[in-house]
């Protein structure tokens, strides 16, 4: 399997144990980087939580370094997973930094969608299957429900615990 | 996280007005999909596709670096559940996380939040794909792996996470950096450095560990990137625009001294 990002594509700014942040080769922007787990993930569903996580720490610094740096308005933080039109391979989250009339847009038509589909929709994804939460303290820890209280914790991310969780992880 | 109080006095009043506390007040309608201490989540009323989702701290937090680091972690953690949530009950095969900070991204309200969109093929959903330009980023380079890298050392050390980090090539690159920074520039750079000494003291003896467990790939870059960040260190002090609308005045004469230390530590430090 050939994967441009497992590869290390794009100029590196910044890697660790988790994360590899690049400038892609073709930019959409001044300040556009790309953040990635360096294992080669292609759906968000597969990532463990606390790679997750990271990589969204990552994101939200990489995002406050090209707003200062560059005197931004704004900045876009987006990541796309699964399958669709020209979906990713690699499960990658793109920070880029944006002003006013930059050529850019993100901003989607809304769409007229009755409330009763609304509603209907929403009792669908309220009750979809969980995919499992992973937590960092004891094994067996008790699955998150979707609409339940979740616990206050405070996560220590350490090597061996990825290892014994990915182990217990239900697909 | 501290805020001084005329922050907390603009934030108060931007919550009386805010529609999203209401939502959560159940003073205006929503059709919840999610809710528990830290977090709570409603379908989008102006959506991309049917099954578009918000997901948002329940506390009111205008921007991202704002949000304290459980709420963060709860938040990522839960945007992961309810991306496949959301797939599951649109039927789709492919979802997005799409962040907006700022108006000119798109933020239409004062309350953080993220979006999370089903996808799927033909969806017409185009406009939130990243597209391709040929855009120059090559003067950036250097502050950035500059900053990123002092921003991910700090954050690592204060989560106890320091073992993520590689080798200790990027150990070394840190401290290189706050020799420069004495050399070169004048002001708060006493108070820069001090801080960073005790940083790159530890980082000696974390490094040690690590190189027992580590890879020795990317020595190579890092020296590239330490002549690289010498010579853009100066750069970055011009470009301290950025969010200084809420800060007050002590805090941003911090930040304008000592840009790469102390501003990248303030916003850090909001995460305690």
């Amino acid at each position: 399997m050939t994967c441009d990002i497992c590869d290390g594509k794009g100029t590196e700014i910044y890697k660790d144990r988790i994360a590899y942040v690049y400038i892609p080769d073709k930019p959409a922007a001044v300040g556009h980087l790309v953040i990635a787990p360096r294992k080669h993930y292609k759906t968000v569903q597969e990532i463990p939580d606390d790679i997750i996580q990271h990589l969204y720490f990552v994101a939200s610094f990489a995002s406050t370094a090209v707003y200062e740096m560059l005197g931004a308005e704004g900045t876009n933080i987006i990541a796309g997973s699964g399958v669709y039109d020209n979906s990713p391979e690699h499960y990658c989250i793109h920070v880029i930094a944006r002003k006013e009339n930059d050529g850019l847009n993100f901003m989607w038509e809304p769409k007229k969608i009755e409330k009763d589909k609304l509603s209907e929709i929403a009792k669908k994804i309220k009750d979809a299957p969980v995919v499992e939460a992973q937590s960092n303290e004891v094994a067996g820890a008790p699955k998150a429900e979707l609409s339940g209280e979740k616990p206050k914790e405070k996560e220590v991310i350490e090597g061996e615990n990825y290892l014994i969780k990915q182990l217990r992880r239900i697909p | 996280m501290e805020l001084t109080p005329e922050q907390k006095k603009m934030l108060e009043e931007q919550k009386k007005q805010c529609p999203f506390c209401q939502i959560i007040a159940g003073k205006i309608p929503s059709q919840k999909v999610y809710e528990d201490d830290l977090l709570f989540s409603v379908t989008d009323i102006n959506p991309a596709a049917k099954g578009h989702i918000l997901l948002f701290p329940k506390e009111h937090y205008p921007i991202l670096p704002l949000i304290p680091p459980e709420t963060f972690k709860a938040m990522f953690q839960k945007a992961k559940e309810l991306s496949n949530s959301v797939e599951k009950g649109a039927l789709a095969t492919g979802s997005m996380i799409v962040v907006a900070n700022g108006r000119a991204a798109g933020q239409q309200s004062a309350h953080f939040m993220l979006h999370i969109i089903p996808r799927e093929k033909g969806d017409k959903l185009d406009v939130l794909n990243i597209p391709e330009k040929d855009v120059d980023n090559s003067e950036i380079i250097g502050p950035l792996q500059n900053n990123l890298g002092i921003m991910m050392q700090n954050h690592l050390q204060r989560e106890g996470m320091t073992v993520l980090m590689e080798e200790e090539g990027e150990v070394q690159e840190a401290e290189v950096i706050s020799e420069t920074e004495e050399s070169e520039e004048d002001g708060d750079e006493e108070e820069q450095s001090e801080e960073e000494k005790p940083v790159s003291e530890e980082h000696d003896e974390e490094a040690d560990d690590n190189e027992e467990d580590g890879d020795e790939e990317s020595d190579q870059e890092d020296e590239v990137g330490d002549e690289e960040v010498d010579e853009d260190s100066n750069g970055d002090k011009e470009d301290d625009a950025g969010e200084s609308s809420e800060d007050t005045a002590q805090e941003t004469e911090e930040r304008k001294g000592s840009h790469k230390e102390l501003d990248l530590d303030t916003i850090a430090d909001m995460f305690k």
